[in-house]
């Protein structure tokens, strides 16, 4: 926990180093005491959540600007995925499959940009998608189809 | 027939991992890559 705040305490500049593997240092944004430390993959990540509640945000959806065409397409792109791999019955579950996507999707999309932080590439946060999808769909598989 | 549910039990808990240090390693990789080549312009 201290070392995250002596890291970036010491080196405060480190972000616009050019070695390769400087990119994906997590570092203290803000910390606040011993249990509170804000780095900037969770910066990030609030920064990915944002722009999906603001991507999906389309209040009026009525396919008259740029946004909502991007947005059908996207949509559309999950939909023949789920389509061509899941049963009828089990296309309910789309709303999961669309979501995971976009969060994929969006968090690959941010790390492009200059100076930004990749999230996808550390792995605590892979692993966490991934688990937590694995004991859902475990727990949705037993006790609803089961 | 206890052999072969031991399997896919196996692969049914590795695939988590896998796929998991797959998305990892592939997006460490290109960015780390993109960040060389960028380095040499």
């Amino acid at each position: 926990m201290t070392n995250f705040a002596c890291l970036s305490a010491a080196n405060p500049r480190r972000m616009i180093t050019s070695a390769p593997l400087d990119q994906f240092e997590v570092m203290s944004v803000y910390s606040a005491g011993e249990t509170i430390l804000f780095s900037n993959l969770s910066l990030v990540l609030m920064l990915n959540l944002g722009l999906m509640i603001a991507f999906l945000n389309v209040y009026n959806f009525n396919l008259t600007n740029n946004y909502d065409f991007i947005l059908k397409n996207i949509y559309q792109l999950v939909q023949s995925v789920v389509k061509a791999n899941l049963y009828i019955r089990k296309q309910q579950y789309f709303a999961v499959l669309f979501y995971l996507f976009l969060t994929l999707f969006v968090a690959n999309l941010v790390g492009l940009l200059p100076y930004s932080f990749t999230v996808t590439s550390s792995f605590i946060v892979t692993l966490f998608i991934s688990l937590l999808h694995f004991i859902g769909v475990n727990i949705v598989g037993v006790s609803r189809h089961g | 027939m206890p052999f072969l549910i031991f399997i896919e039990a196996v692969s049914y808990i590795a695939r988590v991992l896998s796929l998991s240090i797959r998305l990892f390693a592939n997006m460490m990789s290109g960015h780390a890559l993109l960040k060389i080549l960028i380095g040499f312009a």
